[in-house]
This record gives C-alpha cells, sequence and structure tokens, in this order.
C-alpha cells in the first residue's frame, strides 16, 4: 500500500512550508518504510543467526522476550532497525518544530481566539504537580514533554506539536482529525449498546483532545470533560475543539485524583492513557475511575493488551518502545493482570473483559484516505511492531454494579 | 549524500531565480500548490523506492537469514555442482 494519508489542517495547526511540509512527508514514509520494509526481517534473522548464537553462547534457547533481547541487542540486522526507528522519531518531531516556531504568535493568537468560541470550561490551576512519571522524561521522544515549561503559561507550542507529531507517528492511520481512537470506541458503544445514552463524560489523559472529541459529536447533549496532567494540552484541547465548533470542558488534572464529585459519570474512557502511567499509579486511576462513576456507570480504556497470550518474540518486538522510545511502562504495564486490577477497584467481576473496537478509519474519504488504503489500515492481520493493532483498538471494559 | 542534496537545493534555487527574471513567482505558486492524490502517490512511491535502495545491503542480510543462506551453505552448494 502507498501511504498518501494527510491530516486535516485547522485553525490552530501550522501551515508549513512547502521545505517543512517535505520533511514531513518523509518522515511519514520513513516510518511506513521501517515498518513494512525492515521490521518483517527481524524473525528470519532471530531465527537463523540470533537464536543459534544465543544457544551457542548460553547453552540454551532463549526463554523470554529478555532473552530474546540479549540474543538481538548486537546484531547489527536489529542494530540498524532500532536505530533508524529512534530516529525516525526524532526526525518527525524536529520536522514540525520549524513551523511552530516561524508560527508561535499567530498560533497563540489563534489558540486564544478558537478558545473563546469553546463555551466549555477550561480550568488551569495554579502550582499543579504534575507527576514523576510523566514530568522525569520526554516521553516517546518528543521535545517538552506532555507538560513543557510551568513558566509559560499560556503556551500551546507542545499542544501543537503534539496534534502534527501524532499525526506523522501514526502514519495517519488515525484519520485526518487524528480521531480514531475515540470514534472507534464510541462507534462500539452505539453498536454493542444502542441504548447506553450517557449524559455524563469523562476522558482521562486527553492530551489535545483528538480522541475527547467523537463523543461530542455522537453523544452532543452530554457533557463531556477532557483531563490531563499537561497544562499546554488542555490550554490546546480547549482552543482545538473551539476550532471545530465544539463545546468541550477541559481541565488539567491528575486521573489518579480528580476533582470531580463522586459517582457524577455516566462513562469514564482513556486513550493510550494507561501505558504513560506507572505502577503505582495505574490501580489509582481504575479506583479513581470506579469513585467517580455512576451506579451501572462504564469505564473503557483504549490501550495496550497484556503480554500473556503472546509469543515471547512478539513481546519482545512491542517492547522495543519501552527502551528506544521513551515509553518506561510500555512494558511492565503488559505484565499486570489488568482485569484483576479492575475488580479489585470495586467493578463488576462479570463485567470486566478486553474486546476489540474496529477502526473507524474507513469512515474517511479524501485527502489520501481512499477506501482501498483504509481498508488496508482497518482489516490488517496483527503485526507487532506496526502502529496500532490490525483490526482493532483493544479495549478494557468494566461496569460500576448498579 | 548531503553533497548531492546541497546541490540540489543550489539547482533548485537557482531555477526560481531564473524564473522569477522571467516574471514567474515559482515560490510563491509552489507554497500556493495543492497536491492531488495522484500527485502524492507518485512522490510516495518514489520516496519508498529511495528508501529500499538506501536500504539494499541490510534487507539483504535479513533475506538471506529468510532463506537459511549462509557461507557453509554456499560453500556446499560449490563441492555440489564441482561432482556433478
Amino acid at each position: 500500500m502507498l501511504n498518501t494519508f494527510q491530516q486535516q489542517l485547522h485553525a490552530v495547526l501550522p501551515t508549513p512550508t512547502p521545505e517543512e511540509a517535505s520533511r514531513q512527508e518523509f518522515a511519514k514514509s520513513l516510518k511506513h518504510f521501517i515498518q513494512q520494509g525492515l521490521l518483517p526481517g527481524l524473525q528470519p534473522v532471530y531465527a537463523g543467526r540470533a537464536a543459534p548464537r544465543f544457544e551457542k553462547e548460553a547453552g540454551r534457547s532463549p526463554k523470554d522476550r529478555h532473552d530474546i533481547r540479549k540474543a538481538m541487542v548486537s546484531d547489527n540486522y536489529f542494530r540498524h532497525y532500532a536505530a533508524v526507528n529512534r530516529i525516525s522519531q526524532e526526525l518527525l518531531w524536529d520536522s514540525v518544530i520549524d513551523s511552530i516556531e516561524r508560527e508561535e504568535d499567530a498560533l497563540r493568537a489563534a489558540a486564544a481566539e478558537n478558545s473563546a468560541k469553546n463555551r466549555g470550561e477550561l480550568r488551569v490551576p495554579e502550582n499543579f504537580q504534575v507527576p514523576r512519571y510523566v514530568s522525569a522524561l520526554d516521553i516517546h521522544c518528543m521535545p517538552g514533554g506532555y507538560a513543557g515549561d510551568p513558566e509559560d503559561p499560556d503556551g500551546v507550542s507542545l499542544g501543537v506539536l503534539y496534534d502534527r507529531g501524532v499525526y506523522l507517528y501514526s502514519m495517519g492511520y488515525t484519520g485526518p482529525f487524528n480521531d480514531d481512537m475515540g470514534r472507534s470506541v464510541v462507534n462500539y458503544l452505539k453498536r454493542k449498546m444502542p441504548d447506553f445514552k450517557p449524559k455524563r463524560i469523562l476522558d482521562l489523559g486527553c492530551t489535545v483532545g483528538h480522541s475527547t472529541l467523537p463523543y461530542k459529536e455522537l453523544f452532543p447533549e452530554a457533557e463531556i470533560w477532557g483531563i490531563d496532567v499537561g497544562g499546554p494540552m488542555v490550554r490546546y484541547a480547549h482552543a482545538r475543539a473551539g476550532a471545530f465548533g465544539l463545546d468541550v470542558n477541559f481541565a488539567q488534572m491528575n486521573a489518579e485524583e480528580t476533582e470531580f464529585e463522586d459517582a457524577s459519570f455516566d462513562l469514564v474512557v482513556s486513550h493510550i492513557l494507561l501505558h504513560e502511567t506507572s505502577g503505582k499509579a495505574m490501580p489509582r486511576v481504575l479506583e479513581e475511575c470506579f469513585r467517580v462513576l455512576k451506579p451501572g456507570g462504564l469505564m473503557i480504556h483504549a490501550d495496550l493488551p497484556p503480554f500473556d497470550l503472546m509469543d515471547p518474540f512478539t513481546q519482545f518486538i512491542l517492547d522495543n518502545e519501552t527502551y528506544y522510545n521513551n515509553e518506561p511502562f510500555w512494558g511492565a504495564m503488559r505484565d499486570l493482570d489488568q482485569v484483576a486490577m479492575a475488580k479489585q477497584a470495586g467493578f463488576d467481576p462479570e463485567s470486566v473483559r478486553f474486546d476489540t473496537a474496529p477502526m473507524a478509519v474507513m469512515e474517511y474519504a479524501g485527502a489520501g484516505y481512499t477506501e482501498d488504503s483504509a481498508a488496508d489500515v482497518a482489516e490488517r492481520e496483527f503485526t507487532a511492531g506496526e502502529f496500532a493493532p490490525g483490526g482493532g483498538w483493544e479495549v478494557l471494559i468494566a461496569q460500576k454494579p448498579a | 549524500m548531503p553533497e548531492r542534496v546541497s546541490v540540489l537545493a543550489d539547482q533548485l534555487d537557482a531555477t526560481q531565480r531564473v524564473l522569477a527574471k522571467h516574471s514567474i513567482d515559482a515560490r510563491a505558486e509552489i507554497q500556493a500548490l495543492v497536491l492531488d492524490d495522484a500527485a502524492l502517490e507518485e512522490r510516495e512511491a518514489r520516496r519508498q523506492a529511495m528508501l529500499e535502495r538506501m536500504f539494499y545491503l541490510v534487507r539483504k542480510e535479513a533475506a538471506e537469514a529468510a532463506g537459511k543462506e549462509t557461507t557453509e551453505s554456499y560453500f556446499a552448494a560449490l563441492d555440489a555442482i564441482a561432482e556433478r
């Protein structure tokens, strides 16, 4: 498949110069090439030379993903793959930063203007404490991270960087509005639970609100809140929602301990949040979901399925994010028993399960999103190391007892 | 490669300056250019082909591993052919 997906620009994204656009396209093309042209070579290299080498030296076969890593780290082919993958990640952020710096004043003004159009609330408290698992390093190598500089109270640049950078990172698989995850979960709800009409919805770790907005589109009467520990993220999210003509509330809050009252939401969701927390924070997030949900309310987390049903080589491939993409909790989170954790938080044991929410990417048209190319993305087999699991997003679902 | 990129950038700059002398503002027209799907596909195909050429050697390693091609198997093939 030739990936020609293009992001839909909006009022709070910069307009790249032709040179910047070419650099950004190259970063996207390189990612595509790595996943289609280099990733498939890892298995034969492992089976053909890395595993035999390990067996000769250790006197036994590699038994788990850690052994496989030991066998592979010294292999030139793997080193090429890992290095180019890392470089592509750094290149993509770098390719976006110039556009943002060039338009920084205009973007700040556009954010203020579009934020004013959003009738939803924006809460950014003073002296907010960003948890260490977010502030300690720049997650997925994004310069500045989610929280940025607390001395820049009006800044939105990191939100812009995330919005554009994540589109390139996902190679457009999340649709022209970056909203495939949220849209896929909403579609799942509409299809599986057509009578479920949530009046109040909370999106945890919403970053720029890209996954939050489909909930407002498809449940227009609902009051929607998106929260994130990154101040630049929620400021930008509020403006971005305004640019799309949607009234959505955003707040800088920690999902472990929100300011919301008990039993006040019908639906609590998150999209690729949990793997960016920590071993201590994750159970606290699930307990907080339980606290703020009304009896009978639903919790849905679209994130990473556990390692337990995957073979060690697949685990090894997926775990590369931990080692080469500043995703410190990526592998450890997949070792946790998420179902048990949800039950422990108080959710109805019978309701806790994993399921698949098929990708919504087929709904888009134009800007490179043809029926064939979207189908190629949505109907892939699962391949570890490719962006997004083929077939759909894995969701952890649980219901608070009525 | 940086040398070639530098040469190409200079050539593009020279082309735009020559066009400007003939009252064609190529920079502005390029800035305003909207690529259709056919152009996007042509560019992407070119980039992927270039990357395939760049990574030819490393991909060859994986192809050899997939085909279980080793130095020993190569010599064994030579011996087998010599004996026939």
